[in-house]
């Protein structure tokens, strides 16, 4: 361990500047891997060697190529009804990310559209819109989330649903607080006097100003909405089974962690990776956009 | 301040008061509970005797009215399953996911706190560097298959733990570790970054001219100054902490509050539903408000 003393106690270091073009190797092995699961994602269909969904039961249980006992047609291993487990890995990507995307892309447009309305709006508008945020994000909503997914019973649909209306709340807080410094600024008061409408306002000079923190925050988010859903799934409150959602498929290896470990880790690896890659590139956007608050 | 006092004690019922119409909705949207509770071949009349008997035949309104009415005194109803009142299977539950809880808090403020500061005191040694990597992987790890992993590792090849149950202390380990993974990553980050600000602010710089020990600088200004931001992030620690519950409970089979409220859910058991997420919201609320005040002790700005 550096001596502290030594190792500059007064003062702290400058921040290093970084090239805009040239992400850490961290962020770099994260895109390969965002791109790898995109890949995966797209291709599954095609590319995965047996059903997901469909298993044979003669081949239960099977562990992973490498192992005593493994076969090659199962590089993964089977699970408890002998479905292979690559199989199931490639489409899950698929599950998780379509979720995600859907999630992030509702949540990101009425969040957005609700902050910026917010923020240049003020007033009354304003004042209302945040306590509504206020009330949604002040309840450990994840609760209610699994009430409602039960309630309505697990289905794609209701997890997208439930997810977004998790999500919208923090966009809709990140961009208000973007758009009120905007909202201040010469070129948006001079365009307002001169009788721009405000949709046009919003559109032309609010929007690419927060472009970049909305951005930031979808990235981040993503992560999120991908635990959420594993979470859900897990719990039986998500995607409904036979469909192999990442955290269903770790829920399925629950009961024969003993014997079977190989069916529960994957998956799990699969979350843990593409989750950790997102908020990377998430936070890396973010020092990247805004250098003060590079840590 | 006292004018304030009251504005966030108003503010705290109003959100609790909602809780309770949001929840009664969102358990009455859809789904029959006599549906469930009643076996296949029930004759109408028995129908409609168990609705007459339950309430379920009055309006809404009256529904939420008395219901309203009950929480006030403390009365959640009877469970529709076990016909036992709810507060007192809530009563039951409510230690095992406190332990829990505190347990898990416990383990990480140890963790987290000499962690957090010392990265930051630190910047860019070994154990900076291990303080990111924890605070990455921690917000990035599902805690269902971190739980089956500890169960794996510590109760099935070494079996050193229970994988699961409740009773003596070793109960607890897996179970608080598990909970208190995440919540390390956030403080963890969280300590580091406002840290840092600490260290280059006037007051330290002027500490340490005056002579002041560098133990003194990092637990004594540095943690001061640190935590206030802390303080903000306690409320997003609760809710971490009780939904983080509801999962590692189901994992470790650990008699708590989150189990019972998956259970009741499974077996469309409301008023037990209602009552968890009530008294739940209810910790969460009240852990705000808590922080709210304190703010408003602490940080005489917000006093006006």
């Amino acid at each position: 361990m550096n001596d502290p003393r030594r190792a500059e106690p007064t003062t702290r270091k400058p921040p290093r500047v970084r090239d805009r073009t040239a992400p850490p190797v961290t962020v770099l092995l994260a895109i390969a891997f965002v791109a790898l699961v995109i890949g995966a994602a797209l291709l599954a269909p095609t590319i995965a060697p047996h059903s997901p969904t469909a298993g044979q039961l003669r081949d239960s249980m099977l562990p992973p190529s490498w192992i005593d006992g493994g076969s090659m047609q199962y590089i993964l291993g089977t699970d408890l009804f002998g479905r292979d487990q690559l199989s199931r890995l490639l489409v899950g990507a698929r599950v998780s990310l379509s979720v995600a995307t859907i999630v992030v892309v509702a949540g990101g447009i009425v969040g957005a559209t609700l902050g910026m309305i917010a923020g240049y709006k003020g007033g009354f508008i304003d004042a209302f819109l945040m306590r509504l945020v206020d009330i949604a994000m002040a309840f450990p909503v994840i609760l209610i989330a699994i009430v409602l997914a039960v309630v309505t019973g697990p289905s794609y649909s209701n997890t997208i649903t439930i997810i977004a209306l998790l999500i919208w709340p923090r966009v809709a807080r990140q961009i208000r607080g973007d758009t009120l410094v905007i909202a201040r600024t010469d070129y948006v008061v001079y365009a307002a006097a001169s009788g721009v409408s405000t949709p046009r306002i919003i559109l032309r000079h609010v929007l690419p100003n927060v472009a970049p923190t909305l951005l930031v925050v979808l990235t981040l988010e993503i992560g999120l909405v991908i635990l959420l859903e594993a979470s859900l799934s897990f719990l039986g409150a998500g995607i409904p089974p036979p469909n192999p959602s990442w955290g269903l498929m770790v829920s399925d290896g629950r009961g024969q962690v003993a014997t079977g470990w190989w069916i529960s880790l994957f998956p799990g690896v699969a979350i843990l990776l593409t989750v950790m890659s997102f908020n990377l590139i998430g936070d890396w956007l973010r020092d990247t956009f805004d250098p003060k608050r590079r840590r | 301040m006292a004018r304030l006092l009251i504005g966030r004690v108003a503010q705290a019922l109003g959100s609790f008061l909602i809780v309770t119409v949001v929840v009664f909705l969102l358990v009455r949207l859809t789904g029959d509970p006599l549906q469930v509770l009643l076996p296949l071949d029930a004759t109408p009349e028995m129908y409609e005797r168990f609705e007459r008997e339950l309430g379920l035949n009055l309006p809404w309104i009256e529904q939420y009215g008395r219901y309203l009415a009950g929480v006030v005194s403390g009365d959640l109803g009877l469970s529709h399953r076990t016909r036992l009142p709810v507060a007192e299977l809530i009563g039951e539950r409510l230690p095992a996911t406190f332990q829990l809880a505190v347990a898990a808090l416990s383990i990480s403020l140890v963790v987290a706190i000499p962690l957090g500061l010392y990265a930051a005191y630190w910047r860019g040694s070994r154990l900076d560097v291990l303080a990111r990597v924890i605070a990455v992987i921690g917000q990035s790890t599902p805690s269902f298959w971190l739980g089956l992993l500890l169960i794996l590792a510590f109760a099935l090849q070494l079996p050193l733990l229970p994988a699961g149950g409740y009773g003596s202390w070793r109960h607890i380990i897996l179970p608080a570790s598990t909970l208190a993974w995440f919540v390390i990553a956030g403080l963890t980050r969280l300590l580091r970054s406002s840290m840092l600000e600490a260290l280059s602010s006037d007051y330290v710089r002027f500490a340490r001219s005056r002579g002041v020990s560098e133990t003194r600088i990092v637990w004594k200004h540095g943690l001061k100054n640190a935590a206030l931001p802390v303080l903000t992030y306690a409320g997003t620690l609760a809710a971490a902490i009780l939904t983080g519950a509801v999962v590692t409970e189901t994992v470790f089979a650990w008699p708590g509050l989150g189990r019972l409220m998956i259970e009741a859910i499974t077996a469309r058991d409301f008023p037990v539903v209602q009552g968890v997420v009530l008294v739940m919201s209810g910790i969460f609320v009240g852990v705000n408000f808590i922080v709210d005040v304190l703010y408003l002790y602490l940080d005489p700005r917000l006093r006006g």
